[in-house]
């Protein structure tokens, strides 16, 4: 090495050092004192991220919030949000906690709402939906997009609709303008809901914060006269309602809707229709012909599933339907159980099965476990271990006419935010 | 860690002689200083035949940090270390903020982020008044505004 490069280099750290040890002759304790405790977490601003994003939990985070000022602007901020998602994407959630949620009429004859999950974020407060203004239990449920909740009130025989959307973790929340569809021979149908994700990671784990991200909801009308799909379609950054209406060769029970790739997929039990509710376009058509029982789409892990109930008199079997290729069309069968072949985790359970004049439905799924209806048990099905499980009993009522019953949500590593309006 | 990148073109074992900000020197093996970034500048700057001084740095924790650095280089196992860490990190607070800036000092990644996990489960747990009165930070907040962001965070009181 050249003695030449050698000396700036000295020179440098030498300014380095006086610098630092200025600091230092306020910042570090000296021996002397060391009975009195000199931790100060706060002159350590750099290490906080460090330390925050290594908590163990995102409640944890938010509780340290309230310590003090410097820790609440800290962890309130979309940065710290990517920290702390990025370090905690490979550690922890390899498969986020997900809950499926019941609709129900409880005994006041309002609506009620059932979580079947173990795990206890989805036993919080927020899901009781008391924070909303409407309390008089006549808030539904009407669509979910990864944390987020499209709850509505229908104000019948006024042709009005009132929408909110709420993150049940968070218990925060944010009303959308209301509905006025008309008193025109029209009902309400699905709600669908699409939403830009509020964090995604890339390949490598990085994370990547969308603080505006734009969401739309859209509610389906039917109407028995005529072959008219009229779609509703609330847009986030207008917060207005757009009204369309398509020419549908054939429109059948619009079974469920749900979100895939920005777009909305309803599914008629014929065929899926593809809504793009950011240009207001349909597009693709998948033939469905195949089904032949009860039937209702799912999408798990960007995969679009269709599954399938079949009564077969005795019994019911289970199917499990992959999209292979989307622009094909193309279903390949990923699994298919018959109930009576499954393991029931008590006679309770296969008291239920075994009961030929109980009517099962379809409720939902989440990868592999396949939720059903028995009158007011639901019970779950995992299509992979054959295991039959009581998930949880309806405390109520469970029918809805024409309206979505049961719906999948997931707790994030980060809570969606929601940001009130201007 | 950084340890592989050497910059010494001598085959022997290589001894570089840190200095504390009260004057006691340690001899470290080159191998084991150089996982930390600071050091490792140091040397490369001309430095590795003095004395490093390391102003920011006492002698109590210069000792447990040349430890940590010795350990770390020793080629023990996995769960070895693991175990070695625990014990490593289980002191008291004031002497785990001692190692906290030095380490960030001296640049030690592995280390800091032991450091910075071990007062994470510290943390976890408490309440806002039990952190605070752990760490010694002052609740700055008035009562408005306490109950305001109590308010807004009440999902993670539950």
């Amino acid at each position: 090495m050249a003695g030449d490069s050698e000396k700036p280099s000295r020179i440098r750290y030498q300014f380095l050092v006086s610098c630092f040890s200025k600091r230092t002759q306020r910042d570090i304790p000296s021996s002397s004192s060391s009975e009195s405790s000199n931790f100060c977490l706060n002159d350590l601003q750099d290490l906080l991220i460090e330390v925050f994003q290594r908590l163990p939990t995102t409640k944890s985070a938010f509780l340290c919030k309230c310590v003090c000022k410097n820790w609440y602007s800290m962890i309130s901020t979309p940065y710290f949000a990517c920290r702390f998602i990025t370090h905690n994407f490979n550690s922890r959630y390899k498969q986020k906690p997900s809950a499926l949620i019941v609709n129900y009429i409880n005994d006041r004859n309002g609506i009620g709402l059932l979580t079947l999950s173990d795990e206890p974020m989805f036993k919080s407060e927020g899901f009781e939906l008391n924070y909303l203004p409407e309390r008089n239990g006549s808030v539904r449920v009407s669509a979910v997009f990864n944390d987020l909740m499209v709850c509505s009130v229908d104000e019948f025989g006024y042709g009005k609709l009132r929408f909110y959307i709420c993150n049940p973790f968070t218990m925060q929340w944010v009303s959308l303008p209301s509905l006025d569809y008309g008193i025109d021979i029209v009902y309400p149908s699905r709600v669908g809901f699409v939403c830009e994700p509020y964090y995604f990671e890339d390949s490598r784990g990085k994370c990547t914060i969308n603080c505006r991200y734009r969401f739309r909801v859209v509610q389906f009308f039917y109407k028995q006269t005529d072959r008219q799909l009229i779609v509703w379609t609330c847009c986030s950054e207008t917060q207005t309602w757009c009204k369309s209406v398509f020419e549908v060769l054939e429109y059948r029970w619009l079974k469920n809707v749900v979100a895939y790739n920005g777009k909305l997929l309803w599914y008629s039990g014929k065929h899926v229709v593809a809504y793009d509710p950011f240009n207001l376009e349909l597009s693709t058509f998948i033939d469905c012909f195949h089904i032949t029982g009860d039937s209702r789409i799912t999408v798990f892990r960007g995969v679009l599933r269709l599954m399938e109930l079949v009564d077969l008199g005795t019994s019911w079997s289970l199917a499990i339907w992959k999209l292979k290729d989307y622009n094909k069309g193309e279903w390949s069968l990923e699994n298919q159980v018959d109930l009576h072949t499954m393991i029931p985790e008590s006679s309770l359970v296969q008291e239920i099965v075994d009961d030929v004049y109980q009517v099962c439905e379809l409720l939902g799924c989440d990868g592999d476990i396949v939720y059903l209806q028995f009158e007011t048990s639901v019970l779950s099905c995992n299509m992979r271990t054959k295991e039959l499980k009581m998930a949880g009993k309806i405390p109520g009522e469970s029918y809805f006419y024409c309206l979505e019953k049961a719906f999948h949500i997931e707790l994030p590593l980060w809570p969606t935010p929601i940001a009130s309006p201007n | 860690m950084a340890s592989s990148e050497s910059t010494t073109t001598s085959t022997t074992t290589k001894v570089l002689r840190l200095k504390s900000s009260d004057n006691e020197i340690f001899g470290v093996e080159e191998k084991a200083a150089l996982q930390s970034e600071t050091i490792k500048s140091l040397a490369e700057d001309g430095y590795s035949e003095d004395v490093i001084p390391l102003f920011n740095v006492e002698k109590k924790t210069l000792a447990k940090i040349v430890e940590w650095l010795n350990k770390h280089a020793s080629g023990s196992s996995k769960e070895e270390l693991k175990r070695w860490d625990a014990d490593f990190v289980d002191v008291d607070k004031d002497v785990l903020y001692d190692l906290l800036l030095a380490s960030n000092y001296l640049n030690i990644e592995v280390l800091l982020h032991q450091l910075a996990q071990k007062v994470a489960d510290m943390i976890k747990g408490k309440k806002p008044e039990e952190i605070r009165q752990l760490f010694g930070i002052k609740n700055d907040f008035t009562p408005e505004e306490e109950a305001e962001i109590r308010r807004e965070n009440a999902w993670a009181f539950e």
